[in-house]
């Protein structure tokens, strides 16, 4: 089995809004999808419907290579927008409720997700008065009690303190490693996701507009002497005859990217104008996974 | 279904809000009592130096309008015996207002909460989560009522004595009870279904309130519409047939038709409490 999610032109529609809009998405198993997007792109609810929430307008789903999505939901842990969890009880009395209501004989799971979790001495605190890091590693706690196969986060850093982000960051590489659950997640901190995603999908206004690998993304904020030229093939030529460069690609149809001899942009400059070549633009670039997004995001916009 | 009835109750036995409405719908009852008690004393003088001489007066020229001797007043508890005061109890909308914010605030925290969509697509169908959540509601719903009854005899015993109780028929009683669950269990559905389309406190308590309160008042308008006929509209409303419910002189004609009104209304609302609960988004 090689995909746990894929989704072919799902949608979903509120009244005359797309909020998601034909999303073709392609998790594969054992990875970690960073989902990234603007506030209202509709991260959350295309999750939700993964998640059996929200009914899709449209498009169809498979989940780990099945139509049967009620049964393969079992393997799906959720954590959504909150915690869901009662305010007015303690972290093991919610566990205990959902252990009942799942139907999972073995009761000290819920000591066991305490545990991981970092709650086992909580004792009589409520939800209500846990801080939001707490509330946060209760949603991980619920969304892990059935030992799922895929689990889905939608901004499990919300809230938290640094320390914090990096026990959510160590605890989701230790699922995805040591228990070989696949994640999907979304988060806003693009820093924090580039440190642990292995795939990654950009929506835009409904629409999923990029989806890549780590080492697409590398390749793509790779630092690079960019160059916009008028005459690109032979701008190649130059570079390789003229400078012996071998290492660039060519992008665009008039941008070329550099990623060698970058201690000295001028003597590339210097050689291309030299032959005639008009340079429209030469600058040095190299970007994180933000600045890609934002790039990416801004380019649209 | 076991699994979800098991969660269902661990999670009643935990929340404040049954204990909430069990002890308010005591307390009304006790308050009740207490209110009788005190007509009671000033209507034999006892709280005169404790009361407002205006009531006093009020009551002694109400007194002597109706030709009683002053000085001779019989008690109020044996103008009123246990079977009437169970029914005065029953008689109004509050049971229907305890069990509308009761309904409502169970319902709608699930959804405010988060944990029903921890519950949802997790492997059971939905119409089992709404059927489990109706089923522990209505025994809690059960509970509330039967509290009010038992409060009612209790509280006779405590406010007139043990002698009150000697009119006490268990076997009317009974039928009463009987005869006050029917449309509460059938209201229970009913508050399910509002909170289910509010989900917010708010909303969903003000609705629970409304339906026990204005329905009343406009079936009462539309027996007057009809009073030249045999229909009478409030006889088919749950509220009112609680309301109206004898505590005595039970025909099987009436038990019949209180059964029945019931199980339509329960039918209704608790099928399209499954069917909009199936279909909706939970957030």
């Amino acid at each position: 089995m090689e995909y746990v999610l894929q989704t072919e032109g799902l949608s979903k529609r509120y009244g005359r809004v797309n909020v998601v809009d034909s999303v073709s998405m392609h998790v594969k198993r054992g990875s970690i999808y960073g989902f990234i997007g603007k506030n209202g792109a509709g991260k959350t609810t295309f999750m939700r419907m993964i998640a059996g929430q929200a009914a899709p307008s449209g498009g169809s789903m498979r989940l780990f290579e099945s139509e049967d999505l009620e049964r393969q939901r079992v393997r799906i842990g959720t954590l959504i927008e909150n915690t869901g969890a009662f305010g007015g009880m303690t972290a093991r009395e919610n566990l205990e409720i959902l252990r009942r209501s799942f139907g999972i004989p073995e009761k000290r799971r819920v000591e066991e997700m305490l545990t991981l979790t970092g709650l086992a001495d909580t004792g009589r605190k409520k939800v209500r008065n846990f801080s939001m890091g707490m509330k946060q590693r209760l949603g991980i706690a619920i969304s892990l009690l059935r030992n799922p196969d895929f689990l889905i986060l939608d901004e499990p850093a919300n809230g938290l303190d640094p320390a914090g982000i990096r026990e959510i960051r160590e605890l989701l590489l230790k699922l995805n490693r040591e228990k070989q659950i696949t994640i999907l997640v979304s988060s806003h901190i693009l820093e924090e996701l580039s440190r642990i995603a292995s795939h990654y999908g950009i929506i835009r206004d409904g629409r999923l507009i990029e989806e890549f690998d780590a080492g697409e993304l590398e390749t793509r904020c790779r630092r690079c002497l960019r160059l916009v030229v008028d005459r690109p093939d032979e701008a190649a030529v130059i570079l390789e005859q003229t400078l012996q460069i071998r290492n660039y690609d060519v992008p665009g149809p008039d941008t070329l990217r550099v990623f060698e001899r970058l201690e000295d942009p001028s003597q590339i400059n210097m050689a291309l104008m030299e032959k005639g070549i008009r340079l429209k633009e030469s600058y040095l670039s190299g970007q994180d996974l933000e600045g890609y997004f934002m790039e990416l995001v801004g380019k649209k916009d | 279904m076991i699994r979800l009835l098991s969660a269902e109750r661990y999670k009643l036995v935990r929340s404040k809000s049954l204990y909430i409405s069990v002890a308010v719908m005591t307390g009304v009852v006790f308050l009740m009592y207490a209110m009788m008690g005190m007509m009671d004393r000033i209507r034999k003088k006892e709280a005169a130096t404790e009361t407002d001489g205006a009531v006093i007066f009020a009551w002694e020229e109400s007194v002597s309008d109706s030709g009683a001797e002053q000085g001779s007043v019989s008690s109020i508890w044996e103008e009123i015996g246990i079977m009437e005061m169970v029914r005065q109890i029953f008689s109004g909308d509050l049971i229907a207002c305890v069990l509308a914010v009761f309904v409502s605030i169970s319902v709608v925290g699930e959804f405010v909460s988060g944990m029903m969509k921890n519950v949802v697509g997790k492997g059971c169908r939905r119409w089992k989560i709404f059927l489990a959540r109706l089923i522990v509601t209505e025994a809690a719903s059960a509970l509330i009522i039967l509290t009010g009854i038992a409060s009612a005899v209790l509280a006779g015993w405590l406010f007139a004595g043990s002698g009150y109780l000697a009119g006490l028929s268990l076997k009317n009683l009974a039928a009463f009870t009987g005869l006050q669950l029917l449309p509460a269990m059938a209201l229970t559905a009913v508050y399910m279904l509002a909170g289910g389309l509010c989900r917010n406190y708010a909303a969903g308590i003000s609705l629970g309130i409304g339906i026990a309160a204005f329905p009343m008042l406009i079936v009462t308008g539309l027996d007057m519409m009809f009073a030249q006929s045999a229909f009478t509209p409030s006889e088919y409303w749950l509220v009112s047939r609680s309301a109206g419910c004898p505590y005595e002189g039970f025909t099987a004609g009436y038990v019949a038709e209180t059964l029945t009104v019931s199980l339509v209304w329960f039918a209704l609302a608790a099928g399209a409490g499954i069917w909009h609960f199936s279909r909706a988004d939970i957030r």
